[in-house]
């Protein structure tokens, strides 16, 4: 990634997007999502070295690597749904933007489920000894 | 010409043609008395008390039975070994720990670093999954390095089992019944007390503790690191107060004792001088010759059950402390990253590992105490 192309798209976008809008708002918004998701597509390039990284200390310290897996799902979906939020208010659809926000929450937690179940019952073996 | 020749050879001589002393290196303390005295003592029986690794760390350092010269022998390098050897083996998982914790923080602060939008309501849930794989990748490792502790609570007990009379029957035999009744009713039952503490009261408590405040990440409102400090603050003071009062206790009354001894002892020598008629002042003589000879296994005794001491505790010592700097550590970086429940956990468990150090330091430090003590206190 290149934050020269991420900043040269993200300001032909904006502009484009104040032209149309005066005209046509819809297609302002499409405009819109659409280098949005350019530069989240080269975001996700970008992380990939940094969570590499991570898999490899991850190998190399010979931990499960179960819950950072967990953990990168999350974020996953995090950022997804952040994204689909904002791009939810900036078309004005606030309703949208926090139904697309629970739904990225109780995704996150679904996720997360087996951590929960496993902490509380190591915890209560513990607490029983 | 002849007589630069001469100098010449003079230095020649003096730099090459001298010869290397060196002191004598072998000590010979083990008469055949020594010997005798030891076998009769059972002393060399506490060896068999220990656990096997304190028996292979022993080994490590050339003392494997009670032996003034094995003693002597002991090297500052040998001394080293045995503690690198002990925190290669204490610091893996807690090092282990700390790199999987800080792989989560950065997880965290990727996730931190690049939310969309300035109040994301995505940040408590993540936080919480986040804390929740701290939670589990700390409590495994930290719960069995606790429980290692009162492992080595229980080891150290049935040492002590062995060690106590062994000890108190040669401070006895040296002339000093009184000091060794009074070291034995006092360190049998401030270990028994500091072990029943240890394993009843304060490990459940903490543990307890513990595993509530990893189930409370889940709870951001609810914090339990209040009274983990808490229970730190007055388990230290208490040990502390203890630990103090029980050395001054030992010392008055070992010092009382130690002259009530000397008395016996005065008494019994000038009877037997006055009472035994013409070889009366030689048995008299030879009583304080065998007291004296006697007191080189009491002081070898003493040396070696200090050193055992330490062996038993040192590894466990050793992993706590690194357990400890590791969630210190992590917890300053989980505070740099923003990572602050992540760093908050890490607080708790630090507290935790300080409880325990506290008390296992204590437990060592009375028996290290007591029988340095009791090897300093001598009738005259």
């Amino acid at each position: 990634m290149s934050i020269l192309s991420v900043a040269a798209v993200g300001i032909i976008s904006a502009l484009l997007s104040l032209t149309v809008k005066k005209y046509n708002p819809e297609i302002a918004i499409l405009i819109s999502l659409g280098a949005g998701t350019l530069i989240l597509i080269m975001l996700m390039d970008s992380l990939v070295p940094i969570i590499q990284t991570v898999n490899q200390l991850v190998d190399e310290i010979g931990i499960s690597g179960d819950y950072i897996k967990i953990l990168l799902k999350c974020l996953g979906i995090a950022i997804l749904t952040q994204f689909a939020a904002d791009a939810c208010k900036d078309a004005g659809e606030q309703m949208l933007c926090s139904q697309v926000e629970l739904a990225g929450k109780a995704a996150m937690l679904i996720t997360a489920m087996p951590l929960m179940l496993k902490l509380i019952e190591t915890a209560l073996e513990i607490m029983q000894k | 010409m002849k007589k630069i020749s001469i100098v010449i050879l003079t230095a020649i001589f003096v730099l090459f043609g001298s010869m290397t002393a060196y002191a004598q290196q072998e000590y010979e303390f083990e008469d055949e008395y020594y010997q005798e005295q030891l076998e009769a003592s059972v002393a060399n029986e506490i060896f068999d008390s220990l656990p096997d690794y304190t028996n292979e760390m022993l080994d490590q350092i050339g003392i494997d039975e009670l032996s003034p010269a094995k003693l002597l022998k002991m090297q500052p390098e040998q001394v080293w070994e045995l503690i690198w050897s002990a925190l290669m083996q204490g610091v893996t998982t807690p090092i282990k720990m700390a790199a999987s914790i800080i792989a989560v923080m950065i997880i965290y602060s990727i996730f931190d670093g690049l939310k969309l939008s300035n109040k994301s309501s995505l940040t408590p849930v993540y936080s919480t999954v986040s804390a929740l794989c701290a939670g589990l990748l700390i409590i495994v490792p930290a719960m069995s390095c606790f429980n290692g502790c009162s492992e080595v609570m229980e080891s150290c007990q049935i040492f002590l089992t062995a060690y106590i009379p062994a000890f108190v029957a040669i401070l006895a035999s040296c002339g000093q019944p009184i000091a060794s009744s009074i070291y034995s009713v006092l360190l049998f039952g401030a270990s028994e007390s500091i072990c029943i503490i240890g394993q009843q009261v304060v490990l459940p408590l903490v543990r307890m503790f513990f595993a509530l405040s990893i189930v409370c990440v889940l709870i951001p409102t609810i914090d339990f690191s209040g009274i983990i400090n808490g229970i730190s603050k007055v388990a230290t003071w208490i040990l502390s107060l203890c630990t103090t009062l029980y050395a001054a206790l030992l010392t008055i009354q070992g010092a009382v004792g130690t002259s009530a001894d000397s008395m016996t002892l005065k008494t019994a020598k000038y009877f037997a001088s006055s009472l035994v008629p013409v070889v009366g002042g030689a048995v008299g003589e030879a009583m304080s010759s065998i007291f004296s000879s006697m007191s080189l296994l009491k002081t070898t005794t003493g040396a070696a059950g200090i050193i055992i001491c330490v062996v038993i505790f040192l590894p466990q010592i050793i992993e706590i402390i690194c357990f400890k700097l590791a969630f210190s550590l992590c917890s300053s970086i989980g505070q740099i990253l923003g990572a602050d429940r992540i760093s908050t956990l890490l607080k708790s468990a630090s507290t935790v590992a300080g409880i325990m150090l506290a008390l296992l330091i204590c437990y060592a430090m009375l028996i290290i105490i007591s029988t340095a003590i009791m090897i300093m206190l001598k009738t005259s």
